[in-house]
């Protein structure tokens, strides 16, 4: 190399981090099954989530399609460089009962797991819970001086809220949350979902959604590539939430923040 | 007698309480506290106070229990509130006087005195005495800002050049007066005092408003001090203590910043169209070329720059919102900028361009009216801390104008600053925002200058146009808003960046094995600066022409390294190299 060409060593530095917890529903109502060309019935009938399904064998459900999406977005942000190292995902399911599947942790030390559905929707908790991990998390990043971007909290539902689930609470926290800019909540209706109850639970600047017909596939490659933009903002940028998210290939409604 | 030391007492106590009150809520800056105890001192000097020996009057923590033990003995010792009312004016002027900048916000004066006034009152509650007194300052503050204010209306409606030089030489005459007038000798009586006031209260701005309340306020304490002489001196010969005011340009008429520092082009059409971005920077005053260095080794140094678009931006399409610029001056000196725009902001890189473009002009003014240059001498901290304030605020102000030129909201301009003036006796830096810079001094250590403003949320900082400049002694990050630094060594280089350059050239944050704790080492990455050093002085020695090291240093700064490859954000980055300390 010529005397004259710039070349210089780099320095190694810890990379922020950015949180994202997927607060996923797994509720009985996710078994339903949305592409029955291979379903054999088996004559039963079951009461899940109130309502009456038939029982049958084969075909590919709701859940069939959030695993798939799920794996899919696992593998997109291992294979970013800068994301892999930045983003902590987190996993939390709800039906009767909220579990976390998934504590915070980088993917290289994320197991995606296989939900499968069944019970009812306890909304409300699961996204409180989601809430606490974001709380608990921020305060250990502040005790340990790491630097971090907002963290993320993505509700997918595609149910009514069990009856006992105080929707207004939460309501008044995320708004009050958001407003403080404490985190980004991004509620994301299924097909079946009550919308209505999503957006009053949405937050600041940022409306509920609607996936477009099942396309788990494309939220999710919406969702790694979003996740790879926060992962690398600069100061202050904001995150072009309808980049690839609308339009033929888009996963969800037509929508704008 | 015993009143008599109520009285030193009392204007210790205020003293202290302005102390407390500039700093209100902000930790206090060294260089400040430094100010702020030399005035408390010097203060209880002239009253014959002693300071206890256990208060540190540097220590703002300090300084707060001693007010408040103080508080404590006079809310207990005096029953009745009558000689205090005397000293409601030592207290609003003071309350009012500026370490720093213009503290033109009314709101921001007041919301100091409430402070003081619920501490105050907070701490006689506590101790079961009655606080009328409290309630009497509070009314009378409230009367003497009414004239403040009606004065500071009248004054607006006088033609306004004639107005901001006044204003201009009042704050001049402040700052002077306030380190020394208190502990001038000899008194005037309250009568004489008085007229002078009002013959005074025509004439000069706000600002000389609130140093002749110091004076009357003084004056009545008996303490007897500020000659009033004095001041009208300083009225009648301006010139000897004025900050520069960004009026005319003692150089080469070309360059010449106007009075009004529109940038917009002649070309915007009257009706107020929505303006091109690239349009707006048209600037009817554009700076020079930087002089090309003579290739026969007189000039002492190499400066390169560039400002490159970041992956993001590419793949979105936005502009680069990066700029930066710099001026060989000559002798050794030179000036050096980085403008990072907001990448949430509409027209950051507009904000950037004339933070840029327009800050070089202010600090070549400012250097050429303090001949610091030409007695090739640093100023002192506090000076350059004042005077790198005052320039900041006026840049600050030229983008506010762009914004309201082009119809566009101040903050979509948001942009960070980062000045480093260069010399043959070391460096002048001040800067607001995120980004880094550092120098190598002659014994090849690499050093840091600054420390990087950041918000909670690890990609938020702090902009020029951003709402600080009302709140004084705004800090972030541990250090003031803006952070000057002087450094008073010879420098063999210097390098300053936005942040879009730090992962790769700088060593960030880090964990601590022994704690678990992370932090910012904050300390330039000498791997990434030498070779790059010896690369820009073989370059001037080979006769690259500077156009063309600069497109050498783009490139590398576009993609000379797998983090500059794979960087989201704009980088931009300007390095100089002293020649002469290589001979």
């Amino acid at each position: 190399m010529a005397k004259n060409d710039f070349a210089a060593e780099s320095a190694e530095n810890y990379e922020q981090k950015c949180l994202c917890v997927l607060v996923l529903d797994v509720s009985g109502s996710m078994r339903e099954i949305v592409d029955n060309s291979n379903v054999t019935y088996t004559g039963k009938t079951m009461l899940i989530d109130g309502r009456t399904y038939n029982i049958v064998t084969g075909g590919i459900s709701k859940m069939d399609l959030l695993n798939e999406g799920l794996r899919e977005f696992y593998n997109e942000i291992c294979s970013d460089e800068t994301t892999s190292q930045r983003l902590e995902l987190c996993i939390i399911t709800f039906n009767d009962f909220v579990k976390v599947v998934q504590e915070p942790a980088l993917p290289e030390n994320v197991s995606i797991p296989t939900l499968s559905g069944d019970g009812e929707t306890a909304l409300a908790d699961a996204v409180n819970e989601a809430i606490d991990k974001v709380e608990a998390r921020k305060n250990w990043y502040k005790q340990t001086g790491q630097p971090y971007y907002r963290p993320w909290i993505i509700l997918m539902t595609d149910g009514e809220p069990n009856a006992g689930q105080d929707i207004d609470s939460l309501s008044a926290r995320i708004k009050s949350d958001t407003a403080a800019k404490k985190y980004a909540f991004l509620p994301v209706g299924v097909e079946g979902a009550n919308m209505e109850v999503l957006q009053r639970i949405a937050g600041e600047g940022m409306k509920a959604t609607k996936l477009k017909g099942m396309r788990f596939g494309q939220f999710f490659k919406w969702l790694s590539a979003s996740m790879g933009t926060i992962t690398k903002a600069e100061s202050g940028q904001t995150v072009n939430m309808s980049a690839g998210a609308t339009g033929d290939d888009g996963w969800m409604d037509a929508f704008t923040i | 007698m015993k009143t008599a030391m109520d009285f030193k007492k009392w204007v210790l106590i205020l003293l202290v309480a302005f102390s407390i009150s500039a700093t209100y809520g902000q930790d206090m800056n060294a260089d400040y506290s430094k100010i702020q105890g030399e005035i408390v001192k010097k203060t209880c000097n002239a009253f014959g106070v002693d300071i206890p020996n256990n208060i540190n009057v540097n220590k703002k923590r300090e300084l707060i229990a001693f007010f408040n033990e103080s508080l404590c003995e006079i809310a207990s010792a005096t029953k009745k509130p009558k000689p205090l009312q005397q000293y409601v004016g030592v207290y609003t002027a003071l309350c009012g006087l500026p370490l720093l900048g213009d503290n033109e916000d009314n709101m921001t004066l007041k919301t100091h005195v409430s402070d003081f006034l619920d501490q105050a009152i907070a701490v006689c509650k506590k101790n079961g005495k009655k606080h009328d007194w409290a309630n009497s300052i509070e009314s009378e503050i409230n009367v003497t800002f009414d004239k403040y204010k009606k004065k500071e209306e009248s004054l607006q409606e006088e033609g306004t050049d004639k107005g901001k030089e006044k204003e201009s030489k009042g704050k001049g005459a402040l700052v002077n007066g306030s380190s020394s007038d208190v502990t001038g000798q000899g008194g005037k009586i309250k009568d004489q005092a008085t007229k002078k006031d009002e013959n005074a209260f025509g004439e000069l701005a706000r600002k000389l408003f609130i140093l002749l309340s110091i004076l009357i306020g003084v004056s009545i304490v008996g303490g007897g001090i500020v000659s009033f002489l004095y001041i009208r001196k300083k009225k009648n010969q301006p010139q000897a203590a004025i900050p520069p005011a960004p009026k005319t340009a003692p150089t080469q008429s070309q360059n010449q910043p106007q009075p009004q520092p529109v940038m917009t082009p002649k070309t915007v059409s009257p009706n107020n169209e929505p303006t091109q971005p690239d349009e707006i920077l048209n600037s009817p005053t554009p700076a020079p070329p930087v002089p090309p260095l003579p290739v026969n080794g007189s000039a002492e140094w190499v400066v390169v720059g560039a400002s490159v678009k970041g992956n993001g931006h590419i793949q979105t399409g936005m502009p680069c919102q990066d700029n930066h610029k710099y001026e060989q001056l000559g002798d050794g000196w030179g000036i050096a900028i980085v403008s990072d725009g907001a990448g949430s902001a509409k027209h950051s890189e507009i904000g950037s361009k004339v933070v840029s473009e327009r800050g070089i002009l202010h600090f070549k003014q400012l250097l050429e009216k303090e001949e610091w240059m030409k007695n090739n001498t640093l100023p002192t901290d506090i000076e350059w801390l004042q005077k790198s304030y005052n320039v900041l605020k006026n840049i600050r102000n030229e983008v506010a104008l762009v914004a309201q030129k082009n119809n566009v909201d101040v903050r979509d301009l948001s942009a960070t600053c980062l000045v480093v003036i260069y010399s043959p006796v070391g460096l002048l830096t001040v800067h607001v925002g995120d980004g880094r810079m550092g120098y190598e001094n002659m014994s090849g250590i690499w050093k840091p200058i600054m420390t990087p403003h950041k918000g909670e949320e690890a990609n938020q900082t702090i902009f020029l146009v951003s709402d600080f400049w009302s709140i004084p002694n705004y800090t972030l990050s541990g250090v003031l808003v803006p952070e000057s630094v002087v450094i008073r060594e010879p420098v063999r280089a210097f390098a300053l960046m936005s942040d879009g350059c730090e992962n790769t050239s700088w060593c960030c944050t880090a964990k601590n094995e022994e704690t678990g704790k992370y932090y910012d080492r904050n300390l330039p990455f000498e791997g990434f600066f030498k070779p790059l050093k010896e690369t820009i002085v073989s370059l001037y020695i080979d006769k690259v022409p500077e156009e063309e090291r600069n497109e050498r240093w783009y490139n590398f700064i576009e993609s000379g390294t797998s983090g500059f490859v794979k960087e989201q954000d704009d980088k931009t980055m300007i390095y100089g190299v002293n020649l002469s300390s290589d001979k």
